[in-house]
């Protein structure tokens, strides 16, 4: 039950749903039957956090442990934390009610750099040591996963134990490893020994990092000789068998993605060479039609929810589709649900699906060629021509689509002024083609969004060493952008030049920037990435605080040959592939994607042989 | 086809649940229940949901209502009960299945139960007398002028039918007989707090139920 004090302070709050738990299909245990307690922490406000795939799986999947008792914590909004921090209430979870103090793990999902503040924030509000080293005894261990900790040391200090990899089957082996140290009385430096020998579990304390002079990592070395000296991702071989939860918590706030999602496959064919999430999630392992179509109906079922999605890096490039999207349109029509589908690349269906794809309603089109010439397309391996987007936008025109979202990037390695200013025209060809359509939507004007985010280097990408554009750059690439462009149903939006600055540190950052992280939330920052929120002055003085330059980390080249923060963990991608992908993108030249030829990328090694690129092609 | 109404409570948790997210709890109990109802036939269908007021958010009732049109004849109103209690989230709960007799708009006063836990609860007790005994209590609240909202000092107390106070198990409980109908309705919410500031207590728990709302008549709303 939840404490008075917490009651008391509801009524004063905005969307207090979110702070109560007790959502249709949330899990209440019995405290005298749950001996580990999980506290699932989102470093995002609720809305963003109960739209969260990864979330949904692994609270499903903590909680049918008999004995462990997984629940779900947010970072309270501005409003929120605000009355909490003057009435002296800790943060805690939504279930219980209980303080995250009271809880064996606090878990974190890291899904991007801008949450890092938050997570200490959280930390903080909850009474928790910030720093792994000031945190004692075998409770509350701070445990982060997600896509982010592929490259960690940013924010090694904070964290006890890091899982790189797909939880599925590592979390349940961290847990059990837990109990077993709980029931025998053993130390927490005892369980992050023990941790330590599982597959995919990095404990950063047990590692000593040597710099060179120049700030430039020189080693990274095992402190123990009971810790690997690189630590590998951990992946699930067979998604078929994979646990994927029978229901959805539903909200009552309602979240940013509030559906059922069912998960197709994981990795990615393209190969895009600025794309962490398709290098990071590799293998392509896909799950069978017969597998989504079970779970999609299953879910909707137990949830209620009127709208499904399907959830991959491509859904196109789904071995399956056919069969899939087929039988889905007639299960969804059957229970009245709205199948919401990406644009897909429809030139190769059957007459049959296309008839029935144009049945199902969507909302908007959105493309994203990413770079605004085909010589740049080339470079980072997108593999969208022209003729494509025009063929693409020319049907939806005549289907009575008015408006467009087209997505580009900026700051590309090999970028430029040219490149930027093709951004404003291919938007401008694509609202010239509207009107030349002699079967436009009569009377009506279309509408290109232009969406441009900037470029940011990631690691494990062909791109991870090179560097982000700086400030200036960026605010000179815009003017060029902005005074290309000629048409006015053409709008143009772009993120600010400072947050990509931070970001870029952070994605590439060694363990020198813990104390500025610290610092910077100190300072106040939280919420990064949201703009009303972010405060770079706060970031900016931690940098000077601590002596670090942020330049050092964003917007300067590596060379090869450098020791990369990261180099320790191994997420099976082979780095002469990485750096060859590179090299062709210098020279403007494309690579296959992985059905048309192996790239021998190495991710298989982790799945046992296992990839569906080549076996399902 | 044939409308009918749904008695229920919102207590407990679901007392946080705003009106706007409340409408897609019930459509998507009803879908989990298999309960086929009349959509709406616009371009776009939407549920023909009819609620007979909004409740504030963080009030409990025992006394909501909401209208829906069954499609499926066979299904009983017991068997609708059970199976949209089966799916509902805790703290809502189907009491009653009936046809309706009365319009919302009938609607003319509600009864409202404020409990306190304080420190002094008889000195409470006089301080609250005082205030609903005496002039007038402004609340500060939206009002209409034409097309334009603005912030204007209302009296409350004309709204206040009647009340009662008591000590109930060592806390102190108003009971409290106000206008509720859709022109002249009193915010129980805004009201409590002006009460707390004007009668100058402090409390460490509140609860405020809506218990039952009635028609001119004082019959309850069917």
């Amino acid at each position: 039950m939840r404490s008075k004090q917490i009651e008391k302070i509801l009524p004063f709050v905005q969307k207090p749903a979110r702070y109560t738990g007790g959502e249709p299909n949330s899990v209440v245990k019995e405290k005298t039957q749950v001996d580990v307690r999980f506290a699932f922490c989102f470093p995002d406000k609720y809305e963003i956090g109960m739209s969260h795939l990864g979330m949904k799986i692994l609270y499903g999947l903590l909680n049918e442990m008999p004995g462990v008792w997984c629940e779900r914590c947010f970072a309270p909004d501005i409003d929120m934390e605000e009355i909490m921090r003057t009435e002296g209430i800790e943060l805690f979870a939504l279930e219980s009610g209980d303080a995250l103090k009271d809880f064996d793990f606090i878990g974190f999902t890291l899904q991007y750099e801008m949450c890092y503040t938050n997570v200490l924030n959280m930390l903080s509000l909850a009474g928790i040591p910030l720093l792994s080293k000031d945190r004692e005894g075998l409770q509350n261990i701070v445990i982060m996963g997600g896509p982010c900790v592929c490259n960690p040391e940013p924010i090694a200090d904070f964290a006890d134990v890091i899982c790189l990899g797909e939880g599925e089957e590592l979390l349940p082996e961290v847990v059990e490893c837990y109990r077993r140290c709980k029931q025998n009385g053993e130390s927490r430096a005892e369980f992050l020994r023990k941790a330590a020998q599982i597959e995919g579990v990095y404990i950063p304390s047990f590692y000593e990092v040597e710099y060179y002079e120049d700030n430039t990592v020189k080693e990274v070395i095992p402190k123990y000789d009971f810790v690997p000296a690189t630590v590998k991702k951990r992946v699930v071989a067979d998604l078929d068998k994979m646990y994927f939860p029978e229901t959805f918590v539903v909200p009552f706030v309602q979240a940013v993605h509030d559906r059922a999602t069912a998960e197709v496959f994981r990795g990615c064919i393209r190969g895009c060479r600025f794309c962490q999430a398709g290098f990071i999630y590799r293998p392509i392992r896909e799950k069978s039609s017969e597998t989504v179509r079970r779970q999609s109906n299953t879910l909707c079922e137990n949830t209620g929810y009127e709208e499904l999605s399907l959830c991959s890096l491509s859904t196109s490039d789904y071995s399956d589709i056919e069969t899939l999207l087929s039988e889905l349109i007639d299960d969804c029509e059957a229970e009245k649900v709205n199948l919401s589908l990406p644009s897909l690349r429809v030139d190769n269906f059957s007459e049959s699906l296309a008839e029935k794809l144009a049945k199902v309603r969507r909302s908007g089109l959105t493309f994203a060629p990413e770079a605004g010439t085909q010589r740049l397309r080339d470079a980072i391996n997108k593999n969208v021509s022209e003729e494509e987007l025009m063929n693409t936008c020319r049907k939806a025109f005549l289907g009575g689509w008015t408006l467009v979202k087209l997505y580009f990037m900026m700051g590309l390695p090999t970028e430029t002024e040219e490149d930027v200013a093709g951004i404003s025209a291919l938007a401008d060809k694509v609202a010239e083609l509207f009107y030349q359509l002699p079967d436009r939507p009569k009377g009506r004007n279309v509408s290109i969004n232009v969406s441009c985010a900037s470029f940011i280097p990631k690691p494990f990408t062909p791109f991870q060493w090179e560097a982000a554009d700086d400030s200036e750059t960026l605010e000179r690439k815009k003017e060029i952008l902005l005074s290309a462009n000629k048409s006015k149903r053409v709008s143009i939006s772009y993120n600010n030049s400072t947050d990509t600055l931070i970001e870029a540190v952070l994605a590439k950052g060694s363990r020198k920037l813990c104390p500025v992280v610290l610092q910077a939330f100190q300072n106040g920052c939280k919420f990064d990435s949201w703009d009303e929120y972010f405060n770079y002055e706060g970031w900016q003085k931690a940098f000077e605080s601590c002596g670090v330059d942020p330049k050092f980390f964003a917007n300067r080249k590596i060379p090869f040959d450098e020791v990369l923060p990261w180099d320790h963990l191994d997420y099976s991608i082979r780095k002469d592939y990485l750096i060859s992908e590179n090299k062709k993108a210098h020279e403007s030249i494309t690579s296959p994607h992985c059905r048309q030829k192996c790239a021998a990328c190495g991710a298989d090694k982790l799945s046992g042989g296992v990839c569906h690129a080549r076996s399902k092609a | 086809m044939r409308e009918v109404r749904l008695d229920y409570t919102k207590c407990g948790n679901a007392k946080y649940i705003s009106h706007l997210d409340l409408n897609r709890v019930f459509f998507r109990a009803v879908r989990s229940a298999h309960i086929p109802i009349w959509f709406t036939e616009g371009y776009n269908p939407k549920p023909y949901f009819r609620y007979a007021q909004s409740l504030p958010l963080g009030i409990e009732s025992f006394c909501e209502s909401l209208d829906i049109r069954l499609l499926d004849d066979n299904l009983s109103n017991s068997e609708l009960k059970a199976k949209l209690n089966a799916v509902l989230p805790e703290g809502i709960e189907i009491l009653r299945v009936h046809e309706p007799k009365m319009k919302p708009q009938e609607i003319y006063a509600a009864v409202y139960e404020l409990r306190y836990e304080l420190a002094d609860v008889s000195q409470a007790a006089v301080q609250i007398e005082a205030v609903l005994g005496g002039e007038a209590l402004y609340v500060s609240k939206k009002v209409k002028h034409g097309r334009k909202k603005v912030e204007e000092d209302v009296d409350v107390l004309p709204n206040v039918i009647t009340y009662a106070l008591e000590e109930e198990q060592g806390k102190l409980l108003l009971r409290l007989l106000a206008t509720a109908s859709q022109n002249n309705t009193l915010n129980v919410f805004l009201f409590a707090a002006a009460l707390e500031k004007a009668a100058g207590f402090d409390y460490e728990a509140r609860s405020i139920t809506k218990c039952c709302v009635v028609n001119e008549m004082y019959r309850y709303f069917k």
